[in-house]
């Protein structure tokens, strides 16, 4: 199974902008809390297998979707 | 033997009748149904209740033989407290696709909500899914996998069949199983933990 990463986002309207391009795009992605570890803020998170990871980025960044490249 | 005429009965009826007839002392008996949800809702009832149920078609429907086992009550009493001890007595009851009035943020949080629950440390032991809620464990849910898991792990997860016919998804859903009002207040009236999304 490939490995999964975390995306982290900048607030909770870019994890919705985020879920719904995601959806339009048909990649699989789970929605989560964000790890205690990342970040101690009550927030959501997405992961998904690794090899989606560019293109959910790309997406990102054509839809204005801000994300924390930092902890990627 | 004595046959209980359950067919084109509305749900709970079928389960109520069955439940009278056990009560009555009837030690084997026959239940007529002509509906797959209160086959399945009196297998529920039996599974629970120290009976066993053979099916048979019949009639366009199934021919239900209900037995009493013979239980031991000395034993029962020596088990409970093991039972009570082991098992999560917490039951979740979600009414709705969403958390609070929000939609586009409800949604969310339930999403994360369920997502999360397979790595609780206290689970439920039950979760029932009403009204809207059933659209969680249905076709196109986001939240189908974490259920799953949750199935995996012990946790029974059932929908009310009403709302799921009003929805038109009785023939969607993908995971757990199909309850009636009957046993969702049995499963609130039994001294769980009950909490409401």
């Amino acid at each position: 199974m490939p490995q999964a990463v975390v995306i982290v986002f900048k607030s909770t309207h870019d994890v919705i902008k985020a879920k719904n391009e995601l959806a339009k795009a048909c990649i699989a992605h789970e929605l989560i809390p964000t790890p205690k570890e990342i970040s101690a803020e009550c927030g959501m998170s997405l992961r998904l297998e690794e090899p989606l990871l560019s293109k959910a980025l790309d997406l990102f960044q054509t839809a204005g979707v801000r994300y924390r490249d930092d902890l990627l | 033997m004595k046959i209980v005429d359950a067919r084109g009965l509305a749900c709970p009826e079928p389960v109520l009748l069955t439940k009278k007839a056990v009560d009555d002392g009837e030690k084997e008996f026959v239940v007529l149904v002509d509906d797959e949800i209160p086959k399945e809702n009196i297998r529920k009832f039996c599974d629970g209740n120290n009976c066993s149920m053979d099916e048979a078609p019949d009639a366009g429907g199934w021919k239900l033989t209900v037995r009493q086992k013979e239980g031991c009550a000395a034993c029962e009493e020596l088990l409970e407290p093991v039972k009570r001890e082991s098992n999560s007595r917490i039951t979740f009851i979600i009414t709705c696709n969403k958390i609070g009035i929000n939609d586009e943020l409800g949604k969310i949080l339930i999403e994360g909500f369920i997502n999360t629950l397979p790595s609780a440390t206290n689970k439920p032991r039950l979760v029932i899914f009403l009204n809207e809620g059933v659209h969680l464990t249905t076709e196109g849910s986001p939240v189908l996998q974490s259920l799953a898991k949750l199935v995996e792990l012990g946790v029974e997860i059932r929908s009310c069949g009403t709302c799921l016919d009003y929805y038109g998804l009785k023939e969607k859903l993908k995971v757990g199983i199909i309850t009636n009002m009957y046993d969702t207040v049995e499963a609130m009236t039994g001294g769980d933990v009950i909490v409401k999304i």
